[in-house]
């Protein structure tokens, strides 16, 4: 068998790697769109912003169940069986968690008010 | 069976006794330190890593004495013991030196001692670097303390906001000092966080599967790709105060289009992960702790591993939750509130786990010191993580903002977090390092000194915030009923402070430093640092089949200390340590390691001494410890990468080892990978300021009929292409023996890529850009400074490996530092074409949209 490669951290670490895409995509998006007054009426006033942050939110949740999905019959064998599958299991639910929890305030909280 | 335990018996043990005469006083006659005057130059981690934490701790001091002449300040109202000017270098000293200076180098420090025998390795793979990392450190981090003598400290608060840090409200050269003297000593944590990442993948024992790697060493390896992402913010953060400071570039006046918001991202982006940074390392030194005195392995070790992780990458989003205050959009500030709230439930699950574990103790009382601080650690960290939560709401941190609430939640975290575990950790690891345990006597009086004096000190600091008191206040009138918090709050710092004297009576009467002749494994702990040991680590290197391998395979130690695993010898006549797979930790090759030496302490000396110098604006001696520094490094990397010239070797076993290794399995090669992700993260952090000044100040941005026409950016990106053609052709050719096409390829690419620097200076420049104009211009010549400083870098690594190539010392198998080059030359031109789209492509289409 050959040896298991490092590059095997990259699917087991998909889940918090996802949600700093994720993070570092909303919050980009709406400190932009807050300061361009042109994108601003659209944003908030369409409430564009409630639903791409959405959209956003579903997408990496999606992209976190796919790649945990695919890779679950390739995890290196360990003397500890579970070690990788679980923690990456674990690793992915808490990501998801994450992503819920900070996706929730989109449809409560205006979204360029000025804090 | 639980999880880690023995999956089959050890094979047949490496090697058959008796052990050849003479063979263990030649492995310690090659790992024995230099003696004399030559005793500096000695670069063994346990040596290094006991230097590492008496000198942090040495800082610890320090900055607590600032903490007392500060609480002796605020003990009465209207006091007039120390004026503002000292008390604003006070608290800014106390907040840095604590920060930088003692927690990011305690723990660094414990790893250097401790990793290697937790691993079962023999060093560090980069031992040189270690001493360089410490020594660096140590004079810096001195000389910069000493600033305060003559009263030349910072005094802008340890996260030294502009606008009062820039020139026009800080001229003198206080914060200099900080920019320089900072900036660089976090250059040096960096060096040190990647020699620990390669260490904790690659250097551990055989057997030692990363499911049953120990929690310390999870740790450190999270701790390492943390420094590496996240102290880059911080050092161009720096970087671009100093430019501003130094050379008028704008990058923080909102008269020229700047934003002073721009650096409080940077720093709080290293900011709250340096929180993370200090307080892991701390958590893994108590998952070591507590089974050893429960007796039982650590609850939920699946667990503990993904909350490590986890907690490493949350961090990363907690940033702006120390800016709440600064008018950000309220979503924005939910989105941090929320990952903030998130974090508490990894944290939690440690704090459960550690809970459980002692639970289930089948041995635990009498209870001794370290369980007592880490009992400590529990109480008050549980209490910082409480009003954490109680911050993390942004309408409550909207009222405590700026007040003693806050300093009471920070040394709540901070001290419970880190300091409590690291006394746990003194207390615990002492009779690995010296000849006697510490006193149990002695430590229960430091601990309930620091305990009690703790919660007296800080608990009242709530309530005193709640009042409505200030931070950073040198005094405060009578009238607003604040003395008697304060005065206790002073009684409780000097209560501490007698703690710690109780501690330091200890070390002196107890603390009798030798690794040869250690107390041994007084706590009966299963890890394998407390294998017997001597200079050179552990007699051989054991075959490792559980977490604990001392718990579970029986003999082990008596079998390691008689010579019966791997390498009970120096089969190469030196200093050598296995390598090991990454996720297998199978025996790859035998790593030649180097001995004693001056170059890196030589190198130290002109590091710090040209930050320093630079800091007074003494061009010329900062220029000539420059020289030596770059002399001395490279007379230190000459001797790297030595000739292939040596059959494999038998380590034990009939396993026969190469002495060498090129391409990507080499350790050095995953070093560079590193500094490529350091340099990348400079990038982005850079980039990031770019693109955050734009939605700051887009009208300094200017239309596309203003920029550079394009047949300059394209002449450019040509360059950089065939720059990065070169390098891989000259790789290539090396590959083949042509000795010649390298030495051509090589300077010749490194020209390329030094004139795609100045061709896009020159097109900004004939554009008609001055750096000082405005902040578009500022971030656009700090892009192409820092691409011109990398190309200056590939410039020196070029010539040096053609120089390798004329002195014979360069082949197909021995090519790792032509490999390493050409990484980083790759990476230099990839860096290139995306900054060249950024400062071209951006503008061209924010004008147009």
């Amino acid at each position: 068998m050959n040896a298991p490669r490092i590059a095997i951290l990259l699917p087991w670490l998909a889940g918090p790697l996802t949600w700093a895409a994720h993070f570092v995509l909303v919050y980009a998006a709406n400190g932009v769109f807050c300061a361009r007054p042109a994108w601003h009426g659209l944003w908030v006033d369409a409430a564009l912003s409630a639903w791409v942050l959405s959209a956003a939110a579903v997408l990496a949740i999606a992209v976190i169940a796919l790649v945990y999905w695919r890779q679950r019959a390739r995890w290196p064998r360990t003397d500890d069986a579970g070690f990788f599958p679980r923690v990456a299991g674990a690793l992915s639910l808490l990501a998801i968690l994450a992503i819920v929890w900070q996706t929730l305030p989109v449809w409560w909280v205006p979204a360029c008010q000025s804090g | 069976m639980r999880p880690g335990t023995p999956s089959a018996p050890p094979r047949a043990l490496p090697h058959p006794l008796p052990r050849p005469d003479g063979e263990q006083a030649h492995l310690e006659r090659i790992w024995q330190r230099p003696r004399g005057w030559r005793a500096i130059t000695v670069v063994n981690n346990n040596y290094i890593g006991l230097l590492y934490i008496g000198t942090a701790l040495l800082f610890f001091l320090l900055a607590g004495v600032l903490a007392l002449l500060m609480r002796a300040q605020l003990a009465v109202p209207d006091n007039d013991l120390i004026g503002h000017d000292l008390y604003n270098q006070l608290f800014t000293m106390h907040g840095t030196v604590m920060m930088f200076l003692f927690a990011v180098p305690a723990v660094e420090a414990m790893a250097v001692l401790l990793l290697p025998n937790m691993l079962g390795a023999r060093d560090l793979p980069f031992p040189r670097l270690s001493s360089y990392a410490y020594w660096a450190y140590a004079i810096g981090g001195l000389v910069f303390f000493c600033s305060i003598f003559v009263g030349l400290a910072p005094d802008g608060g340890w996260f030294m906001y502009p606008p009062l840090t820039s020139s026009a409200y800080s001229p003198a050269l206080n914060a200099d000092l900080w920019l320089l003297g900072i900036g660089f000593i976090e250059i040096s944590a960096i060096a040190g966080a990647i020699e620990l990442a390669v260490g904790i993948l690659r250097t551990r024992a055989p057997g030692m599967t990363l499911d049953k790697m120990p929690i310390f060493a999870w740790i450190m390896l999270a701790f390492s790709g943390m420094v590496i992402i996240a102290f880059p913010a911080v050092i161009v953060a720096t970087a671009l105060l100093e430019l501003e400071r130094a050379f008028g570039l704008p990058f923080f006046m909102a008269d020229k289009g700047g934003d002073p918001l721009l650096w409080q991202h940077l720093f709080w982006l290293f900011g709250h992960p340096e929180v993370y940074i200090i307080f892991l390392p701390a958590a893994g030194m108590v998952s070591m702790i507590i089974p050893a005195m429960a007796g039982r392995p650590l609850v939920g070790y699946r667990l503990v591993v993904m909350a490590i992780v986890a907690t490493s990458f949350l961090s990363f989003g907690l940033w702006v939750h120390h800016m709440f205050a600064t008018g950000i959009p309220q979503l924005s500030l939910s989105f941090a509130s929320a990952a903030s709230m998130a974090v508490s439930i990894p944290t939690g699950v440690q704090v459960f786990a550690w809970i459980a574990t002692i639970a289930a103790a089948p041995r635990l009382r009498p209870l001794k010191t370290p369980m007592l601080f880490i009992l400590g650690f529990f109480f008050i960290f549980v209490l910082g993580g409480l009003t954490g939560v109680m911050v993390a709401v942004i309408p409550f941190d909207w009222q405590a903002h700026d007040t003693y609430f806050v300093v009471a939640h920070l040394h709540y975290v901070l001290v419970g977090g880190m300091v409590f575990p690291l006394f746990a950790a003194f207390y615990y690891w002492m009779p690995f390092v010296s000849r006697r345990a510490l006193s149990e006597r002695l430590g229960r009086w430091a601990f309930w000194l620091m305990f009690v004096g703790f919660n007296v000190g800080f608990f009242p600091m709530h309530l005193t915030g709640l009042a409505g008191m200030p931070r950073r206040v040198y005094t405060y009138a009578d009238q607003y009923g604040w003395g008697l918090l304060n005065m206790v709050s002073t009684v409780g710092a000097y209560l501490i402070a007698a703690g710690v004297l109780v501690f330091l009576i200890d070390l002196a009467r107890n603390f009798r430093p030798s690794v040869e002749h250690n107390a041994g494994n007084v706590w009966q702990a299963g890890t394998l640092e407390w294998l017997p040991a001597g200079v050179a680590g552990p007699r051989s290197v054991p075959w490792v089949s559980s977490r604990e391998p001392l718990w579970d395979q029986p003999g082990l130690a008596a079998d390691v200390q008689a010579g019966r695993y791997y390498l009970p010898g120096a089969p190469t006549g030196g200093r050598s340590t296995l390598v090991t797979g990454a996720i297998d930790a199978r025996p790859q090759y035998l790593l030649r390691l180097p001995g004693p030496g001056w170059p890196p302490v030589l190198a130290a000396v002109g590091t710090a001494g040209f930050f320093l110098l630079l800091t007074g604006k003494l061009m010329v001696p900062a220029a000539l410890f420059g020289v030596l520094a770059i002399a001395m490094i490279l007379r230190w990397l000459w001797d790297t990468d030595p000739a292939p010239d040596r059959a494999p070797v038998d380590v034990g076993g009939g396993l026969r080892l190469p002495v060498s290794c090129v391409g990507s399995a080499s350790h050095s090669w995953w070093a560079m990978v590193m500094l490529v992700m350091v340099c990348a993260s400079i990038f982005c952090a850079l980039l990031f300021a770019y693109l955050f000044l734009w939605t700051t100040s887009p009208d300094v941005w200017p239309a596309p009929a203003a920029l550079a026409a394009v047949p300059w950016p394209l002449a450019s990106s040509v360059l950089l292409a065939g720059s990065s053609a070169l390098a891989w052709a000259g790789g290539r050719g090396l590959r083949h023996g042509r000795q010649g096409c390298l030495r051509i390829a090589l300077p010749l690419g490194a020209l390329m890529l030094a004139a795609a620097v100045g061709l896009e200076a020159d097109a900004q420049w004939r554009a008609g850009l001055r750096p000082q104009d405005h902040a578009y211009a500022a971030a656009v010549y700090a892009l192409i400074g820092l691409q011109g400083t990398l190309a200056i870098a590939v410039a020196f690594m070029s010539l040096f490996t053609t120089a390798r190539s004329w002195a014979g010392k360069l082949g197909a198998a021995r090519r790792a530092c032509l490999d390493n080059t050409t990484l980083l030359w790759h990476y230099t031109a990839v860096q290139g074409l995306v900054g060249t789209l950024v400062l071209h492509g951006f503008p061209r289409w924010t004008g147009l949209a």
